[in-house]
């Protein structure tokens, strides 16, 4: 432009220059004016002289209003009252505050309020005048832009930082890229530690590393969000079990960029389930003890009444046969009441016989390795407790059966505590349960004690209801299990020898046509 | 005795009442069966010797409620329980409120018979003491104001010469009141008389 002014090597045509002098002036009141920025230029005094559109708007002043005024009208104390010394200085002594550095400040509006600009000053000269130009640039909204970027990094920092909840923000490689406090605080890792490592590598047991690491290689959106649990190795070693949640953050590609992944320590939660289930179990085992217990009663009440008076019947009639009065009819009275009362307890039997069938449950098909495995995780406290070695001979061939699984479970907990209770007193305690097919049609399990054993008289004698080798048995049990094996079509038997413990043994028929 | 003891049976179970019945019978001896406590009541028969064999749980009266009535009636015949097992609380109870004894349904055959007549022979042995102590009740109302006067001194042990003097009465008019008193409570020694006086607390 300057070359355009007053160069050329042709004498100049004045009206030409004249000319090309508008057009540039045009040209350059067109620019200032339709700058997005504000111009605003000032004399060595600090006297407003250009005030362009951008400016106006900015500061809410027409250029008339403010032109010949002194600039520092337009900004806020003190930075009003210091300007003209500011000035006053560097046409004295050169000495640069802000001219040629692009710099924050802060101005003032017509209506008062002020605001943050980012302002660059230059300065030129017409003639021997000094001048200064200031573009300025009103930066309210982009303060306001950062100051809330930088809430929102704290308000999630700050959750992340207090969240009990277990929070870790992987690469699409699985890689750590955050980890907060909670994370830190159960596996014992500070997030230095880990950070850019590969998470399976550090807190995974062993056997999950493989499969995790498999779904790491191919990992896609579509694999998102899920849940699973996993156990979490901890610096110390302790296993913790963990529920996780994973999102995926993905880019406009739609390609996984990060995983993040919100856990919860449910370690303690899960033992207690576990607890108050095997408590359940328990009680619901008792119950049909106690059961067992009011129905004997029951029976025994109602038993009694014919059995007192069948007794004094029949000693009625010794007395009468030792007397001689035998033929009175006193005598005959007192047979036919026996016999009448005699049938009448048939009777009471009978009705027990069909209200105990009734409370038959449902029979299902079960895989008897299956239900073993139940009985023996049911009684494990207890046969830890007793220092009982117990020894497992599984048979995977064997074909399901068709039972009520509550009534055997019952059995076989029976004869697990009979042969338990049976080595109390013995140096070498061990249980051994085994399974397997005899022939084609029959399941049989054995469950074998090394307790003291049983004579040849006690095989069977123990079979019988009431009968008891325990202090504070009731000598049901092994009754109510046969009758139970007998109700599926199986047998229950003892097999033992003197010294060298008792076996029990109990069938069952196989479904047929299923065997695996 | 005149009247012949009777054993009473208090059963609601038809069975064991007829069953019990008959044995007794059977055993020599006399049995009378109620169905219930109140039919027991509503025959007046409580005051005859004997004693009650009572089956403890019964509907309508109890056995333990018939217990009771019969105390405040002081009715005192010897009851035996009859229980089922289990009973233990109730047995407490009987046993507290007097109960002579208890037999656990089924029976033995010895034990009740011996339970029963132990309590027949108690019931007696109470009623033939009352019988005593009516008659020498009778017997020392015969007594003038002064003769049991003196009597009471002797049966306390003091000689006829200290009695004389505690009444002021010569030695001799003491010796005619003994041999009034000896001849009218029947006594035949004076051991006999203190045993007599003792029975009927004088």
């Amino acid at each position: 432009m300057p070359e355009n002014l007053n160069n050329g090597p042709e004498k100049p045509d004045p009206s030409q220059i004249e000319h090309q002098l508008r057009q540039s002036e045009a040209r350059t009141e067109a620019i200032v004016n339709t700058a997005v920025d504000g111009i605003i230029t000032i004399d060595s005094t600090g006297r407003i002289e250009l005030f362009n559109r951008a400016a106006e708007s900015i500061f809410g002043y027409s250029a008339e209003a403010v032109q010949g005024e002194n600039i520092c009208m337009l900004m806020p104390t003190p930075d009003a009252e210091a300007h003209d010394n500011h000035l006053a200085r560097y046409m004295q002594t050169g000495e640069r505050r802000i001219i040629g550095i692009g710099r924050e400040v802060l101005g003032q509006r017509k209506d008062g309020s002020v605001f943050p600009l980012e302002l660059s000053i230059s300065e030129f000269q017409v003639g021997e005048q000094r001048f200064f130009a200031g573009v300025l640039r009103e930066i309210t909204e982009r303060r306001r832009m950062e100051a809330a970027l930088r809430d929102e990094r704290n308000f999630v920092s700050a959750i992340l930082a207090t969240s009990s909840a277990l929070l870790m923000v992987l690469d699409r490689q699985g890689r750590i890229v955050r980890f907060n406090s909670a994370c830190e605080n159960i596996t014992g890792y500070r997030f230095a530690e880990v950070e850019g490592q590969y998470f399976w590598n550090i807190f995974l047991p062993t056997e999950e590393i493989e499969p995790v690491k498999a779904v790491y290689s191919e990992v896609n959106v579509d694999y998102f969000p899920n849940q699973f649990e996993s156990h979490w190795l901890t610096k110390s070693g302790s296993r913790r079990l963990i529920a996780w949640h994973n999102t995926a953050l993905s880019n406009d590609a739609g390609g996984v960029v990060n995983i993040i992944s919100t856990g919860i320590d449910i370690t303690a939660r899960r033992r207690a389930e576990e607890q108050s289930k095997q408590h359940q179990a328990e009680l619901a085992h008792m119950d049909r003890l106690s059961l067992m217990g009011e129905m004997a009663a029951g029976l025994a009440h109602e038993i009694n009444q014919p059995l007192t008076a069948l007794y004094a019947y029949a000693k009625a009639c010794l007395r009468m046969l030792h007397d001689g009065t035998e033929k009175s009819e006193k005598f005959a009275h007192a047979l036919e009441q026996i016999a009448k009362t005699a049938a009448q307890a048939g009777l009471i039997i009978r009705q027990l016989r069909k209200f105990v069938r009734k409370q038959e449950g449902s029979k299902i098909k079960v895989d008897l390795n299956e239900l073993i495995d139940e009985v023996i995780q049911f009684s494990e406290a207890q046969t830890r407790g007793r220092n009982v070695a117990l020894q497992v001979e599984i048979d995977h061939r064997l074909p399901r059966v068709t039972i009520d699984k509550v009534q055997i479970e019952q059995v076989m907990l029976n004869l697990m505590h009979n042969g338990i209770d049976a080595m109390a007193n013995q140096e070498k305690r061990v249980l051994t349960i085994s399974v397997g097919l005899t022939g084609t049609s029959e399941v049989q399990i054995t469950v074998r004690d090394t307790g003291p054993g049983l004579d040849a008289d006690q095989t069977e004698r123990i079979f019988d209801a009431f009968y008891t080798t325990k202090p504070e048995g009731m000598g049901m049990g092994l009754a109510i299990s046969r009758s139970i094996i007998e109700a599926h079509g199986g047998r229950l038997w003892a097999t033992a020898e003197l010294d060298q413990g008792a076996t029990f043994h109990f069938t069952l028929p196989a479904d047929s046509g299923n065997s695996p | 005795m005149s009247v012949e003891p009777i054993v009473f049976l208090v059963d609601d179970d038809p069975a064991v009442r007829d069953a019990l019945g008959l044995f007794l019978e059977t055993s020599g001896l006399s049995v009378k069966c109620y169905a219930s406590a109140q039919a027991f009541l509503d025959d007046n028969q409580a005051s005859r010797p004997g004693c009650l064999v009572l089956d403890i749980r019964m509907p309508g009266m109890s056995g333990l409620e018939l217990q009771d009535t019969l105390r405040t009636k002081q009715l005192e015949i010897p009851i035996i329980f009859l229980s089922g097992h289990g009973d233990v609380p109730q047995s407490a109870r009987a046993f507290k409120g007097g109960a002579v004894d208890f037999i656990e349904k089924p029976f033995d055959e010895t034990q009740l018979l011996d339970r029963i007549r132990n309590a027949i022979q108690l019931d007696l042995d109470k009623r033939a003491k009352h019988a005593q102590m009516h008659d020498v009740n009778v017997r020392f109302a015969r007594l003038t104001p002064r003769e049991k006067e003196v009597m009471r001194h002797v049966v306390a042990g003091l000689s006829n010469k200290e009695i004389a003097r505690l009444l002021a009465i010569s030695h001799r008019t003491v010796d005619v009141h003994r041999a009034r008193i000896m001849e009218k409570m029947e006594a035949k020694s004076l051991p006999d008389l203190v045993l007599i006086a003792v029975d009927c607390n004088r």
